[in-house]
């Protein structure tokens, strides 16, 4: 406790050091400022004179030490003695609150890491030729997993003023770009699996064939046998659930993204009063049923024409 | 382990050769992508003689009509239908003008965003069946002839049930009008995905993530493989002018309208609706009994986008006792640009028409 008291009064001095310095500093260079515009023949207050002016001259620097000495005070009130203990529970409480606050999430985010890393580790290793259950979801899912409980939710933090219409869509479209990257991502992933799994089978093929000792002369019979075990590859990999499941989530995710990029870009378009797509959908609609009603009833005049002249 | 014996003199002669043929045909290669290369596509003369919308009709003329009735030919949204007429001596269109018979084509042009909401009822009620009216009137007949190709084949199916009056034969390729099979990945993807969705986002479905899709089929082939082809071939000018005539069609890829994206997949991919007779277009029911004109049918023993198992069901399900189905060793392409399909294909349609046109 005492040692808290002393350190206060250290603070105290401290301040106070600084505020002479800030107040010797802002006299120095207002007297500079009032020397260089007389120098320059500039004089901003010629009609004014005596204490008025004075007040003039200085009142950047009148209105910052006003500021100062009040913090000085209410600083010297908060560090007096008596006022330390209840200073310092108040600090506590905070820093408390925080580190609950903030608890679960570290405690999440450590164990997301966890799985991430764990995942990250296993999409490095070597996975089996012409077998697709080893395709790691769980790293992409931990990632997004780490981005809905960690993150998003801060882009969902509700918007307030004027400009809430606008930073709602802005944090929305931030939000569905993330998901569809990482969808994306995945995406790129699993059309990289089957490359590796073919290098995988080529190598202990080559390998094989050096240790015969022969030797391919046709670089062309390499190729050609690996673009087929590439094929081959791809074909497991296009059919198989997880990649339509991944290729699914793409496209909605792709969508949703689209969508609010819309938004955004539209909100911009009403502000310089251009038509958006969607205005212009509303107009091509409309053109659209007009014509069909013209073309129905075009054809319905027709045949009451043929049937007057029967 | 075995110790890996290296014949290190093998591959170091090796290297030398390889070295001056490199270099000899990058040496042939730079001359020849600098110099003019024959690329066009879609070379035979034609008129456009219908225009609706985006919407264009292609008409060639023979130089001696032995089929008395014109011939439709509606190609997919997806893609262009210069595929048919690829180049010289390779063309659908050419050997079948060589035949003797008159062709219309539909161009679809490319969709724009305004062209969203346009259903396959719309293109089939509206634009192909005012198409038919137009050159029935113009040539003054009741009926004409139908070749419908992949999704095109499908728009010709739904037209013949529901306007039969107006079609004297129909041909169908490389058509798909069962979805229920899990033969190929694009009928798999389709079922299992929510596609459908990107031509809301998009506001129509982009030909390039169709493109894009089309590729990842088989990437192993279709993105490595088929470029390492080009790189081997790159010394060889008419290789390098197919290849290049064959980039330009398929990279060149119309957005599909939305709405009709959408019902594709979700009324044909997912509920297999035209095969069972229960698909509506425009209220109407698409009752495949009433295609009682004659059905040529073709598809691709290899196809892995329309699998043989997705066009083979049509003939038995139809109203028509004259069909007949016609499986080629060859892919969805390879029908209409392979040399031996060119030897085959056309002329055999030409005279199915003929043996049909009294």
């Amino acid at each position: 406790m005492t040692e808290t008291i002393n350190e206060g009064n250290e603070i105290g001095r401290l301040v106070e050091s600084w505020t002479a310095m800030a107040k010797n500093f802002w006299r120095e260079s207002n007297a500079h400022r009032e020397e260089g515009m007389g120098s320059s023949g500039l004089n901003f207050d010629s009609t004014a004179g005596g204490d008025e002016a004075d007040d003039n001259k200085y009142k950047t620097y009148k209105s910052w030490e006003a500021t100062v000495n009040n913090s000085v005070s209410f600083l010297k009130l908060m560090m007096a003695p008596e006022n330390q203990e209840t200073l310092y529970r108040s600090a506590s409480a905070y820093t408390e609150a925080l580190a609950q606050s903030t608890g679960d999430s570290m405690e999440n985010f450590i164990e997301l890491q966890r799985q991430a890393v764990k995942s990250l580790a296993e999409i490095g290793e070597h996975t089996k030729a012409y077998n697709l259950d080893d395709l790691d979801h769980s790293a992409f899912e931990s990632f997004r997993e780490l981005y809905r409980t960690e993150m998003q939710k801060y882009l969902k933090i509700p918007k307030i003023g004027l400009p809430r219409e606008f930073h709602e869509s802005l944090s929305e479209l931030a939000d569905k770009s993330n998901i569809f990257i990482s969808h994306l991502n995945e995406l790129i992933y699993q059309f990289s699996t089957p490359f590796e799994k073919t290098n995988r089978v080529m190598q202990t093929r080559i390998k094989a064939v050096l240790e015969g000792g022969e030797f391919v002369e046709d670089p062309k019979q390499v190729y050609n046998e690996w673009i087929k075990i590439l094929e081959g590859h791809f074909m497991e990999l296009l059919k198989s659930k997880e990649y339509i499941d991944v290729l699914n989530s793409t496209i909605t995710s792709l969508a949703a993204y689209k969508g609010v990029k819309t938004d955004v870009t539209d909100a911009f378009l009403k502000e310089m009063q251009i038509p958006t797509g969607r205005d212009m959908d509303k107009v091509y609609k409309d053109m659209y049923q007009m014509k069909k009603k013209i073309r129905e009833l075009s054809k319905q005049v027709e045949k009451l024409q043929n049937k007057v002249e029967v | 382990m075995n110790q890996a014996k290296i014949p290190v003199d093998l591959i170091l002669k090796n290297i030398e050769v390889n070295r001056k043929s490199t270099q000899k045909k990058l040496r042939k290669a730079t001359a020849i992508l600098t110099s003019e290369l024959e690329t066009d596509i879609s070379t035979t003369p034609y008129d456009i003689v219908y225009e609706e919308e985006r919407v264009k009709l292609k008409h060639y003329r023979p130089e001696k009509v032995r089929c008395k009735t014109p011939l439709l030919v509606i190609y997919a949204l997806i893609n262009r239908e210069t595929m048919l007429d690829l180049q010289p001596r390779r063309s659908v269109v050419e050997s079948l003008l060589a035949q003797g018979v008159e062709i219309y084509m539909i161009d679809w042009g490319y969709p724009t965003r305004k062209d969203q909401f346009l259903t396959i009822g719309d293109h089939v009620n509206g634009f192909i069946a005012n198409i038919v009216d137009f050159i029935c009137e113009k040539k003054g007949i009741t009926q004409l002839n139908i070749l419908g190709i992949c999704m095109g084949g499908v728009f010709s199916i739904i037209y013949s049930a529901l306007h039969p009056h107006r079609v004297k034969n129909l041909v169908t390729t490389v058509t798909p009008s069962n979805f229920d099979t899990d033969k190929g990945l694009l009928n798999i993807w389709m079922k299992q995905t929510d596609a459908q969705i990107l031509g809301d986002v998009y506001a129509n479905m982009p030909g390039d993530i169709m493109n894009l899709g089309f590729l990842l089929l088989n990437p192993a082939r279709l993105i490595i493989d088929k470029y390492v082809g080009f790189i081997q071939n790159i010394d060889d000018k008419n290789y390098v002018e197919n290849f290049i005539r064959m980039e330009k069609w398929i990279f060149d890829s119309p957005d599909v309208p939305a709405a009709t994206f959408k019902q594709f997949i979700d009324d044909l991919y997912k509920k297999n609706l035209l095969i069972e007779s229960k698909l509506e277009i425009d209220g109407e029911r698409v009752d495949l009994q009433n295609i009682t004109m004659p059905v040529l049918n073709f598809y691709g023993r290899f196809d892995h986008l329309v699998p043989p198992e997705a066009c083979s069901l049509l003939t038995s399900r139809i109203g028509s006792s004259d069909t007949e189905d016609i499986c080629f060793d060859t892919g969805h392409i390879g029908i209409y640009v392979s040399s031996k399909c060119q030897r085959e294909f056309a002329p055999k349609i030409a005279d199915w028409l003929l043996a049909r046109d009294n």
